[in-house]
């Protein structure tokens, strides 16, 4: 009886092994497919009094760094409030006049202490480092974001010392 | 106080929490590590009740260990990959069941050491969670590296035909595997550095461009210089984990096929002037080819080793059936062959699965990265220990010839454990930054 009952712990111990690794294999792909990688999740206790955030703003823009229109020269510079919008309108932050740019191309917002870019469902895409934006995305120090032929420079001073020098 | 770092602070008081679904899945996967842990020194203790009491201890203190180091990060809030914890605690108590079946006296030692791995990977998740900083030394990880390979050549002590060992009295010490985590930062920093020049070449041959000898001599004298090290170490097997990883982390940074071609045509060259030129070379060889002439000799180890693995059938004999003790070295670089022969093929292919995960979460944690110099620690770490236990299992299966390395958070050894669970607490702290950053 004994035996028999050690027979089975045995196997047990094998098979707590694969019960193991497949509540692994499970978790890790559960965690994939909701992963949100760079697009994080909503989260109530990150919520942030963005009145905090507009103290620092002065020193969040973007500076344009190609351009093919006379408007828009490289060097130029738009300081990022709650929210930026580059378009075609003549309402918009940053106004890009020509057939490339749709009327309400993209923007710039906060939301909990960060800086978003996001296509407003433009005809020729906006592009982050020259991939493109297909939902809002985090913006760091040095991003280059690619309308047409104008791209921009995200600049957000003090934030990470390290990588911006 | 300066401007720049109180807006610092500022921006870690504001940063969101982001996905803040805190560390449950590594908690109950630690549960499901644990129970099997258990039900292995259970096994263990009722078949043996003396020596056995000794081995569940053990495996209820490591368990335990492993939780408070999981308490620990959850209470810092600290956010490095929750995969990585669970798969290790799985890979060093199946170290530990098996070094108390095998020997009880390792078991103990073993156990020790796992405690002090774990205590210095919370070390380095605590003091180096800001690790960027470790890109500016390179050329003292260079110096490190080659005194603490010259001085076993001097002062060391041969074991099973290998000169790599420092004997401190109470311990003994292998130089080698820290020099493992000095190859990855060297290469990591170097390359960061020199990368554009690599990729684009300054000058060009023919059809190809390639760049001045101030990017590669470094790199080639570090390597000539640390594999001749090793050479008159006779350590063969870690000789060829760094040369690989060095070839895994120049391609990582360059995506230029050629690096890796050329260094493989480096390797062959080496490894064929090696045969013809070390005895000791030549035999290892020869067994690989067939080891039935040399069964009472040299060929003995390999042979042994594949009479267990076959002997294990696909269920194994179970845990403390086999006879695992007549492979010489089994403690250590044979330990897988003791795996395969009590718990089968199955069990065999599941410590692969532990080890192919492994190295995806570390892929993963290399791709998650924006910075290139995380990225190649990553990868560089993530290979490595992948490498080493690909050379150790192929070692063992015979599908290359036997080279003594250990097999990663399993096999017997201090500085082995400690010198990977360091490379785990770095792979962690990348992953924590890029989390973070969020």
């Amino acid at each position: 009886m004994f035996a028999v009952a050690l027979m089975i712990l045995r196997y047990s111990f094998l098979l707590m092994l694969f019960i193991f690794i497949f509540r692994l294999v499970k978790w890790m792909i559960s965690d994939l497919q909701d992963s949100p990688g760079h697009y994080p999740a909503e989260d109530p206790a990150g919520l942030l009094p963005e009145e905090n955030m507009s103290g620092q703003s002065s020193d969040v823009k973007l500076i344009v760094i190609e351009s093919s229109l006379e408007e828009l020269e490289p060097g130029d510079t738009f300081i990022i409030g709650p929210e930026l919008v580059i378009g075609r309108a003549g309402g918009s932050s940053i106004v890009i006049n020509d057939s490339f740019a749709s009327t309400r191309h993209s923007r710039v917002y906060i939301k909990q202490g960060q800086y978003w870019l996001e296509d407003l469902k433009s005809t020729n895409g906006t592009f982050l480092n020259e991939v493109i934006v297909d939902r809002p995305i985090v913006l760091a120090d040095g991003d280059r974001i690619r309308i047409g032929k104008v791209t921009f420079q995200f600049v957000r001073w003090g934030h990470e010392v390290g990588s911006s020098n | 106080m300066n401007p720049g770092t109180f807006e610092l602070n500022n921006l870690n008081l504001l940063r969101p929490r982001g996905r803040d679904r805190g560390r449950k899945i590594e908690f109950k996967l630690l549960v499901l590590a644990g129970g099997y842990a258990l039900a292995g020194a259970l096994v263990l203790y009722l078949s043996e009740p003396v020596s056995g009491l000794n081995a569940l201890a053990a495996a209820v203190v490591t368990t335990a260990a492993f939780f408070i180091v999981h308490i620990f990060w959850n209470k810092n809030r600290y956010r490095g990959d929750l995969f990585l914890l669970p798969v290790t605690a799985a890979l060093s108590s199946t170290g530990l069941i098996f070094l108390f079946r095998l020997n009880p006296a390792y078991g103990m030692r073993q156990f020790a050491w796992i405690l002090i791995g774990l205590a210095v990977l919370v070390l380095v998740t605590r003091l180096l969670a800001n690790f960027r900083f470790l890109s500016e030394y390179k050329y003292i990880y260079a110096m490190a590296g080659i005194v603490a390979l010259i001085l076993p050549i001097f002062f060391g002590k041969e074991q099973g035909g290998a000169k790599s060992w420092l004997d401190f009295g109470i311990f003994q010490m292998q130089p080698s595997e820290f020099v493992k985590i000095l190859v990855v930062l060297f290469l990591a920093s170097f390359l960061v550095e020199n990368r554009e020049i690599l990729i684009k070449g300054t000058r060009s041959m023919g059809w190809l461009s390639v760049p001045g000898p101030s990017e590669w001599a470094p790199l080639a004298a570090m390597w000539a210089i640390s594999l001749l090290i090793l050479v008159f170490q006779r350590d063969l097997g870690t000789a060829l984990i760094y040369f690989s990883t060095f070839l895994a982390m120049v391609y990582i940074a360059t995506s230029r096929a050629f690096y890796a071609l050329f260094g493989m045509g480096l390797f062959v060259a080496g490894a064929v002037a090696c045969f013809f030129l070390f005895d000791h070379v030549r035999a290892r060889v020869e067994i690989w080819l067939n080891p039935w002439p040399y069964i009472d000799t040299t060929g003995y180890q390999v042979a042994q080793s594949l009479f267990a693995i076959g002997s294990g059938g696909v269920l194994g004999t179970g845990l403390g059936q086999g006879y695992p003790n007549f492979i010489p070295a089994v403690h250590t670089d044979l330990i897988f062959s003791a795996i395969c022969e009590e718990m089968g093929l199955l069990g065999g292919v599941g410590i692969l699965l532990l080890f192919i995960i492994f190295i995806f979460r570390g892929i993963k944690i290399a791709l998650n990265t924006k910075d290139d110099f995380d990225a190649l620690v990553a990868s560089g770490a993530t290979a490595l220990l992948g490498l080493q236990a690909f050379i150790i299992i192929a070692g063992v299966t015979k599908l290359l010839p036997l080279t003594g390395v250990t097999l990663p958070y399993i096999s017997y050894g201090g500085s082995s454990l400690v010198a990977n669970f360091i490379l785990l607490g770095l792979l962690l702290n990348i992953s924590n930054e890029a989390e973070s950053r969020l």
